[in-house]
């Protein structure tokens, strides 16, 4: 759906709204100096949807998780990439967050795209989750060596990339004055100074109501939910967060956070790993991904946490 | 003479390098470089503080008031959000 419409501050923006990644992005503009913008758009994140979702057989990450492990295969610059970022925010994180963990994932249930509230039962229970010190061998020429027997998942971080790609291909090439993508909650916003971004945090205890706002013009937004996202296996409440250092779902009286930062991929990182710290100790997690960000905690018992970097 | 501060707010010419090859079908370039923008300084004070990182504090919401209160997005994450 494209619309060309003023925005609620009376601001003329262009936008498309497209279902794609499991989940419905948003993109508005101020102005476009690339006329088809919106196909140029769509079919970007329709390769990024055939290529790097883990619910289709025979794309690219099918492929590379299909292949032997110690084996060497070539991969296009974009998974090449995508793996390297996500391996470096593997280290970044200290095994917090893991791109490595498809298996356990599908072992505690996850084999399906949301919506669903009920996985099958595990047939067997999930296998004790190691990996390897390097496990992946980056070769610098599109070559990759498979160390780890793990498969690779990755769902938030493909999205978070994909929402980064198209911001900046809108203000390199498009020359937009500002603009906004949002895919599924995951934002990047900019703007010359003639915008302003309002963007409202949602109860995650009733998604037509806000717990507060912020106001921003460059950088990036990412939350995470664990009650939306969410399911039973025989009986146990099970998320799709899993802590990269025990392949088990993540414990946490945090239900949902939001973080802002620079760009929406370190946000996105942020976002996930804040729910395998103690609320009181976000900044020490945080403070490895990014230098500037801000984070809104809510816990399951409503209340709100908001902090800052120093 | 003009001197120019750099401003790198892209990701990897890689993911421009794939937007071009899935939506025009042309070749891929060689070199993947890092896109970016730049800050000069043609521009005014004023420009400059806008293109850096920019975001007020959170707000929180009045407990009374719910529904639509008139910002541009919310960070929605229901199961198709």
């Amino acid at each position: 759906m494209t619309v060309r419409q003023e925005d609620q501050h009376g601001t003329n923006i262009d936008s498309l709204t497209i279902e794609v990644m499991n989940c419905s992005f948003y993109v508005a503009v101020s102005n476009s100096e690339q006329p088809d913008w919106k196909q140029t758009v769509t079919s970007l994140l329709h390769y990024f949807d055939s290529e790097f979702s883990r619910f289709k057989a025979f794309n690219e990450l099918w492929r590379f998780n299909e292949a032997e492990q110690n084996s060497t295969v070539t991969v296009s610059p974009v998974l090449y990439d995508l793996l390297k970022k996500a391996e470096n925010y593997r280290i970044l994180t200290e095994g917090r967050f893991s791109p490595y963990m498809l298996t356990q994932l599908e072992q505690h249930g996850y084999h399906q795209s949301f919506p669903f509230t009920e996985a099958v039962s595990a047939k067997v229970p999930p296998s004790i989750y190691k990996l390897e010190s390097e496990p992946l061998i980056f070769h610098g020429d599109g070559r990759i060596t498979k160390r780890t027997k793990q498969k690779v998942d990755l769902g938030g971080i493909a999205k978070g990339y994909a929402v980064e790609a198209v911001s900046t291909w809108l203000q390199q090439q498009a020359h937009a004055c500002f603009g906004i993508v949002d895919g599924g909650g995951d934002m990047a916003v900019w703007s010359n100074g003639e915008k302003t971004w309002k963007i409202g945090v949602m109860d995650p205890f009733d998604e037509d109501r806000e717990i507060g706002a912020f106001s921003i013009m460059n950088g990036g937004i990412a939350t995470s939910n664990t009650v939306y996202r969410s399911w039973l296996q025989d009986g146990i409440l099970k998320s799709h967060l899993l802590d990269g250092r025990t392949g088990k779902p993540v414990k946490s009286p945090i239900v949902q956070t939001t973080v802002i930062t620079k760009h929406c991929i370190d946000a996105e990182i942020g976002a996930k790993v804040c729910f395998m710290e103690d609320p009181a100790a976000i900044k020490t997690v945080l403070n490895k991904i990014s230098e500037n960000y801000q984070y809104v905690l809510v816990t399951i018992d409503g209340q709100t946490i908001n902090g800052r970097s120093n | 003479m003009n001197t120019k501060a750099k401003w790198i707010v892209g990701i990897s010419g890689a993911a421009f390098s794939a937007f071009i090859l899935s939506a025009l079908d042309n070749p891929a370039p060689k070199e993947q470089g890092t896109l970016s923008a730049e800050v000069t300084d043609k521009m005014s004070e004023r420009e400059k503080e806008l293109v850096q990182l920019d975001w007020s504090d959170f707000s929180p919401q009045i407990q009374s008031s719910g529904g639509n209160t008139g910002n541009d997005r919310t960070t929605r994450r229901s199961a198709r959000n």
